[in-house]
Formats: structure tokens, sequence, C-alpha cells
């Protein structure tokens, strides 16, 4: 075996630091293919586990195959590519939280590289989602949200609604959990603190503390929405920043536990809830609770009055 | 009569050693020069070495009065903004001679981010900083001096365009935007400033906003007009309306004939409409003009110097570059462009030196990380003389054959089983405008021959080999503009496929037109014609050619051998890596089909698939497959052919 991170490497991944992580136990889940050639994915693996804030070392592995070895605090990693065709490569990838193995993360890891992989396809260049330039400029506003609940890890997401750093969420898996980790769209990484959280409305507030460059203006947020007004969402749903997903209002606004949603006919994954919702001109429209029980086309979304109302509330002194 | 008591006196003097004392320390900084080295400690009694930061791009040394306001004031606004883009390399160094227990005060409330250092007075004076205050110098990579001013009120103002300026040039775009106009918020009509987020917005690609912005400022006033009709022209190149950015360009120089940057804008054009002889006119003139904005000043000498470059003038051209990394130290693209005039002078090292100036400035930029490695590669060729040797016979074998029109000899074992699928790039010829940066050829050729050589499936020539032998064979880019003489090459060098094409220069990106020509029968297999961004797309785009390319190879060139043993579901096939088998890959089992014979003529139909194996192990000559499907037991001798699965990710 060689370690090497210069030749034969692509561009990007020779950004990769140099780290040797022991593994401490075999905890690789099943093989996965992917259509990519494998000098692209090494790339592209190596961004995803440096953009989680991640050390990296790589590793030839003999036979054409690449071993990754990534860890930090509490988080160790092991991930092996190997060639699968020129143009195909597989990946048995393994990740241990606090000890424990963390299916989440590698099932983080799979659905980036799936969007990925319809992002820039060959075969397939108009199947990834694309949203209007209006509305992906607000992309840099989005962020991922990582934290430790009691049920094990949680991800959601959220976006920017200030410039001093605070990040508009959903509530729901907050329960008892005081801090998270917010990762900006340039893989920077922050501790959240939760400033406010109001169950009701499933919606949280939290502190970033410091600024950034971009926001979500909620003064351009609308209120009503056309029955077949086409809306699309930014987030993180699995853990794959950016993603978006076009959706159309299905019907009027709905009373759901005394507080009104939007149904949307739109793809709604988990680790989708908390990402926000624009129209074609990039004006916030609502945010993304949930979606339909046993459904992954239907989603409910937090209007913008609920979260104007949760906001105003924290303007006056709460919490 | 008016007398002095000797007190007075005693005062006059300190205050006249003090000034004098500060107008010969400020002489022993100024731009250009090197900042004096120091070693200071901050508030929590941390160490601060200058020396140990010179490779960092920017440093702001701020001296200031911990008690006085307007010092403080500045201050504040540089926290305000680092705090808002943490992460955004804004390094400020924060100097005051007030005692620690005046300033910590000041520090904590203020929430200052940045060091605060505590200086006995030494280093202050060494940097003429003891009577006026807040004094400024911004520090460029080396520690070279880019900026000193002294004073606050204003000073702070200047001091945010000046950081915003510098942050422009270094392709901060979000940065310098978000300082100019924090800016323009408290002085809406700060020009400098508004001209700075104008250009920001242009080079992030928001034409709207910039035409916006331009547009704004050129109806305020005679220096808003002047500023904003020529950021106007810049916009008009770029939305691809050159008539237009003529007709603002000459009411600029009209309104203001010792303006600079408008003849880049008009050299640029006419460049573009093949005026060559006008285009180094103008590009000329604007070398010769004085008033230009500091982003825009270095770019007058590197166009000269691209415009000599493309002239086979790789001497004068690499001197325009020097000027224009003197001007600005952190202008990456002249750092790339004076590596390359290097090449072309054979002159690796300095080359190499060169593209390591521009991976310092931007470690993530594509271009210099390629063109060192090429470099580097060419050194260490140089340095092995063996492989050195064995390179020149090879290279000297080549030419002699290519002049007596003898083609490889190699020929395959027989004829079914593939021989290895080589691939050489012939430069891409470059039509258009001038792009500002040189070597997006170069550059696409070794990225691709990188990734396409790290597949396993395709061997692309060595550069170095083909460098040498265009050389040895006296061939410039418009002998390789003829199709024949690049087969010829292909041919000589036993390349199946010669990548080959063209590359046009636009405002805001290049359109590259790739084709991929057979040796043997001049069939074009594959032609591919992309946009690509120098900075945006430009990894992403070099992808997508890659598959493009490898799906092209496998599907039309797909690998043909025999299964030499059988065991059960496993057998070896007569292909290896050698051939560019790799794991995983798929070979259909063939069966020739009789020929049917009707009225006469004899009719062949396609070999039909028997089974299907799958590549297990790879070893140089040859590879372990496992039957994965089969409509009869495979045997030995039986065909194999590689085939082309539509893989989906599972």
């Amino acid at each position: 075996m060689s370690r090497s991170v210069v030749k034969g490497l692509p561009i990007v991944a020779m950004f990769c630091v140099l780290a040797a992580f022991p593994l401490s136990a075999d905890f690789r889940e099943p093989p996965r293919s992917f259509p990519l050639p494998l000098a692209e994915a090494e790339t592209v693996v190596c961004r995803w586990l440096t953009g989680a804030g991640l050390d990296v070392s790589r590793t030839d592995a003999g036979d054409g195959k690449v071993l990754f070895k990534a860890g930090k605090k509490g988080e160790s990693w092991e991930i092996e590519l190997a060639p699968n065709s020129p143009l195909a490569f597989i990946m048995v990838a393994g990740c241990f939280r606090n000890g424990e193995p963390c299916p989440e993360g590698t099932a983080g890891l799979w659905t980036y590289l799936e969007g990925y992989e319809r992002g820039v396809s060959v075969e397939n260049p108009g199947r990834g989602q694309k949203a209007p330039p209006a509305v992906a400029e607000r992309d840099g506003a989005v962020a991922c949200i990582r934290g430790e609940g009691g049920g094990g890890t949680i991800q959601f997401s959220g976006f920017f609604v200030s410039r001093e750093g605070l990040v508009l969420a959903t509530a729901h898996d907050l329960d008892g959990v005081p801090e998270v980790t917010v990762i900006l769209r340039d893989g920077e990484q922050r501790a959240g603190r939760i400033v406010k959280l109001d169950r009701a409305r499933d919606l949280s507030l939290i502190d970033t503390g410091s600024g950034v460059d971009a926001s979500v203006s909620l003064s351009s947020g609308r209120g009503g929405l056309r029955e077949g007004e086409t809306v699309y969402s930014i987030g993180c749903p699995g853990n794959r920043p950016g993603t978006v997903h076009m959706g159309v209002v299905d019907g009027p606004q709905r009373l759901v536990n005394k507080l009104p949603l939007w149904q949307v006919d739109m793809e709604t994954f988990p680790g989708g809830s908390g990402s926000p919702v624009f129209d074609r001109r990039g004006n916030l429209v609502g945010v993304v609770k949930g979606r339909y029980r046993g459904t992954d086309s239907r989603g409910f979304l937090i209007p913008v009055g609920t979260v104007l109302e949760f906001l105003g509330e924290d303007r006056r002194g709460s919490p | 009569m008016k007398t002095f008591s000797g007190r007075s006196i005693v005062m006059s003097f300190a205050v006249l050693v003090a000034l004098l004392s500060g107008a010969v320390s400020h002489g022993k900084v100024s731009p250009g020069k090197t900042a004096p080295s120091f070693v200071l400690t901050d508030l929590a009694g941390r160490s601060h070495d200058l020396s140990k930061v010179s490779g960092r791009p920017m440093t702001i040394l701020y001296f200031f009065d911990g008690e006085s306001r307007p010092s403080q004031e500045g201050l504040v606004s540089l926290n305000e903004l680092a705090k808002r883009h943490k992460g955004s390399d804004l390094a400020v160094w924060a100097i005051t001679r007030t005692t620690k227990e005046k300033v910590a005060g000041f520090g904590t409330s203020a929430g200052i981010t940045f060091p605060i250092l505590l200086d006995g007075g030494a280093v202050g004076d060494l940097y003429g900083a003891r009577v006026v205050l807040p004094t400024v110098c911004i520090l460029g990579p080396s520690l070279k001096v880019l900026d000193y001013f002294q004073g606050g009120g204003k000073t702070t103002e200047t001091m945010l365009v000046r950081v915003a300026e510098r942050t422009l040039q270094r392709r901060q775009t979000k940065l310098a935007r978000a300082i100019s106009e924090e800016v323009i918020r408290k002085n809406p009509r700060n020009v400098k400033a508004r001209t700075v987020s104008g250009y920001a917005a242009l080079k992030e690609d928001d034409l709207k906003g910039a035409e916006k912005a331009f547009t704004d400022l050129s109806r305020d006033g005679t220096d808003g007009e002047v500023l904003g009709k020529e950021g106007l022209a810049a916009v008009y190149v770029k939305m691809k309306q050159p008539a237009k950015a003529l007709q603002v360009a000459s009411e600029v120089e009209k309104k203001a004939p010792g303006r600079a940057y408008v003849h880049v804008i008009k050299g640029d054009v006419l460049y573009a409409q093949n005026r060559k002889k006008e285009a180094e006119a103008e590009y000329r003139i604007a070398t010769r003009k004085d008033e230009v904005e500091p982003y825009q000043s270095a770019v007058r000498y590197n166009q000269l110097g691209r415009f000599y470059g493309n002239d086979g003038q790789s001497g004068k051209a690499r001197e325009l570059y020097e000027q224009a990394l003197t001007i600005d130290p952190f202008y990456i693209e002249g750092t790339t462009n004076k590596g390359l005039a290097y090449e072309k002078e054979g002159r690796w090292d300095k080359a190499l030196e060169s593209y390591r100036q521009g991976m310092a400035l931007d470690g993530k930029d594509t271009f210099a990380a390629v063109l060192a490695r090429k470099a580097q590669e060419m050194l260490d060729l140089q340095k092995d003389s063996e492989r050195s040797k064995r390179v020149d016979q090879l290279v000297k074998d080549l030419a002699a054959r290519y002049k007596s029109r003898k083609e490889s000899g190699v020929k395959p074992a027989d004829e079914w089983t593939s021989a290895p699928m080589v691939l050489t790039f012939i430069d891409f010829q470059e039509k258009g405008g001038l792009a500002e940066r040189d070597g997006l050829s170069a550059v696409l050729a070794a990225q691709l021959a990188q990734q396409l050589n790290a597949s396993g499936r395709v061997r692309v020539v060595e550069r170095a080999i083909l460098d040498r032998l265009l050389a040895e064979l006296n061939l410039g880019s418009s002998e390789l503009a003829d199709p024949e003489t690049a087969l010829r090459l292909g041919k000589i060098l036993a390349a199946r496929l010669i990548g080959t094409g063209s590359l046009l220069h636009m405002p805001g990106g290049s359109l590259l037109s790739l084709r991929l020509v057979d040796t043997e029968t001049s069939a074009i297999p594959q032609v591919t014609t992309r946009q690509i961004d120098m900075q945006a797309s430009l990894e992403k785009e070099l992808f997508l050619l890659n598959r493009e390319i490898l799906k092209t190879v496998v599907d039309k060139y797909p690998l043909q051998g025999f299964l030499v043993k059988v065991d059960g579901d496993k057998a070896i096939v007569n292909l290896g890596s050698k051939q560019g088998v790799v794991g995983g890959t798929k070979f259909e089992i063939l069966e020739e089909q009789e020929p049917i014979t009707y009225k006469g003529k004899v009719l062949r139909s396609a070999p039909k698939q028997v089974a299907l194996v799958e590549v297990t192990k790879v070893e140089p000559d040859l590879c372990q497959v496992k039957v994965i499907r089969q409509d009869r037991p495979v045997k030995a001798d039986d065909k194999v052919r590689e085939k082309l699965e539509e893989v989906a990710s599972k």
C-alpha cells in the first residue's frame, strides 16, 4: 500500500489533509455502486468529508482501489472506493460516532452522491431539479443542522434570517437538545445555541454567534399562495446541502391542530424539515414542516405569517 | 514683546522631535517596501510574530489610540466586517501603546475579535505611528507594504475603500462587495466604493447588477460619470455588445483623456474583431496613462503581455507580466502567465517558481496547480538523465519515422484482440478574444490526460514526449491546425485517437469544441462543444468531458479478446491492465453465427451474446472473470467483447 495525495489524485482532492485514524472495528456497510469514474468519485467524496469538517487521509489500496480514512472528535470514517468499470465505482463506507456505528452518516453520503450524479449527469443533464435564478440566489443562506437528540443523531435544515447569524428552523426533534452544529453552504461549521423554541408552531431560532454573507429577507415574504402555484424548497434532506425540490400548492391553507399549513405536492425527504420555500421570484413563502406520513411527495409548509408571529414574539423580548 | 517660558520651549522641542521622528519612520514604511518585522504580545499574553505570517495574502496593521474615538471607530468597522464574514481571511492586527488596563475594557465592550497587541512604543515608531493615529498599513504577500495612510474620521472610510479594492484584487468579490456597500451605506456619494461594488458584481457575472450600479454612478457628477461609463463599457463587453462598449468608451476618452482602463476595454474588443494592430495600440496607450483604479492597473500590462505572448514574443510578454505583478502582488493571472512565458523560453524552474507563487495566492487555483504539476514533471525528467536519454532517443526515432512517413510498426497479436487505447491531445487552436489568462488549452489537455489515465482504460501520450517531438519537428500551432499533420503525428505516436479542436475565447468564458479523430479511419467518433468558465465551471466541465470521452471509447472501441481458460464459473481472459481492463468491467461472450447463403449472396449476421462475465481481478496481461449469466457453458477460445452497461446508483 502506498500513501499518496499528489499523483493520480484530482486537484481538489489534493487539499485533503494527510492524517491517520485507526479503524476501531469493521463497521462498514454493504457495497454500493455509482455511475461515476473513480477519479471523479475521489474528488467528490473527499470534498464531502472535508466539508463535514473531517480530516482526511488517502491511501492507494492496490488493485486500483483507494482508501479514505477520516475523522474528527467523536467521529471516524473509513471509505473504500474501487473501480466497477471505467465509468463506475463501488463504495464501501462505514462511520462511527461516539463509539457507535452511525448508518445515518453513510446514508447522508449516499444521498449526496446520488444528488451529485443527478446534478451533473452526462446521460440525463435535465434530470436534476433546477431553481429559477431568483431562487437559486437564496442558496447561500441555507444551512444543514445536526445535533444529538434523545433518540440519536438528528439532521434537519434551516436558513439564516439575519446577517448577525440567526437561523430559523423547525422545532420537532429538538426537545432536550441545547446545542446543534450548523453547517453553512461553504462548509463552515458553527456551534448553534437554541435561543427560542416553539413546539406548537414547530419553529426554532438558533444563534450561530457570528455574522454571515447571506440571509433570507422576511420583509419580502409572501403570505398568500395560489392553488397550483409553483414553489421551490432549498434544504439538505439526507444531509445533502443545496437540494432543490420543486412543488405545487395543491389546496387552500388548512388548519392542523389550530395552526395553518400549506399542503404542497412536493418531494419531501427526512432532513428537509426547516428548508425555506420560495416563490418563482425568490420571495419566502413558507418553511418545510414535514411530509404526510407514508409518502414522500406530499409536504406541509409553515406559512410566512406563522414565522413572523414567532419572530415577532422574539422581538418583544421572549425568550 | 512676547517671551516664551522655559517650559513651553521644552514642550515645543518635544513636539518637534516627535514629529520629526514620525517623519523619519514614515519614510521607512511606504508602499512597495517590505514592512519591518516585530514580535508583540496581545492582551492575553500570547506572542505574535509578523515574520511568521509573511505567507498570508493580506494583513492589516491598525495602529490606534485606545482612548480616541476616531481611532476606535475604524477598528470597530473592521471588526464588524470580519465578524460578518467569518472565514473570509480578513486578518487584522490592532496595535496600541495605550496601557493594557485602558484598552482591555474597549476590546471587551466592542467585542474585538482581532488580536490587540500591546506596544511599548518601538513598533509604532518603526511604522511612523506615534503622532497621527490611527495609522493603517496594509501588507501583501511577503509583507510587502501595499497601502499606508494616517488619520481618523474620513480615513476610516478611505481605509475601508482601500481594503475593498485590495479584496477585489484577491478575487474575493463577495467580501469586496460587502465592504464597499458598507461604505456606500454611510456615504452614498462615495464613487470609489460604488465603482468597487460595480466591478465586484461584474466579476460575479451579475451583469444586470453591475449595469445598474454603473448606470446610477454615471449620473452622479463628473467623477461618477467617468467611472460609471468606464464600468458600463466593461459590462457591455461581457454582454457581447461590442459596438455599444466602444461608443461608451469613446465618451469616457473625451471626458477624461487620462483614463487608462478604457483603452484595455477597447483593446479587448478590437482584438476579438481581429483588428490586432489597433488592439496593440490601445493596450500600449493603456500602459502610458496614469488614471486607473488600483485593481485594474496590472491588467493593462497583462493584456499587452498577452498580446506579445500570442505574437511569439515571450520575453517581452514576461517583462510585462513582471510589471503587472510589481503593481499588484495579488494578480494570480500574472503569475501563471509569467510561468507560461518562462515555459516557452524553456526555463522550467522559473516557470515552477511562478506557478508556486500563484498557488500561494490561491491554493484552490486549478490553473496554477495543474501548470505547477506539469512543470515539476518536466524538471523531474530533466534531472533523471537515464529517462531523459530514453525520451530523447524515442523522440528522435519518432521524428525520423514522421519524416520518412513510416507509421508505428506495432501490429496486434491477432486481428480480434484489442491493443491498448492510446490517445494524444494536440493543442486546441485558440481563437476569438484575448483571454486575460493564458494556457487554458494546456490546462484542459493536462487535466483531461490525468483523469483519463486515472481511469486505467485510456493511456494518454506523455506531454513531455509530444512537446519534444513538436519541437524536434518544428511544428507550431499553425501546422497542427492542418488535420493531415495532426493525423500523421497521431499515427507516429501509435495513438488510435487524437483529441483536438478549438477554444473560442469570448467575454465571460471560452467555448471548447473538442473532436476525437480516429487515426486509422479518419472518422470522428465524438464531437463536443462546451462553454467553459475559467474559474466557476472548469472542474465540472472537465469531469463531464472525461466521462464523455470514456463513454465513447468503451462504446465505439470495446475491448476484445478471448477466454484463455475456463474453470466452472470462473475464467481467464487474455486482456489485462496493459490493455485497459479495470475491475468490474463486463464482457459479453460472443458466438459467431453461421453465414446464410441466399440467392448466391452470403449474408453475415452479428455475433450472438451467449454469456456475460464480470472482471474480478486484473493483472498486467490478463484478468480473471466470473460468469454472471450464460445461455450455454463458456469455453476456452470463446470471443469476448467489453460491454458498456448503463449503471444506475444502487
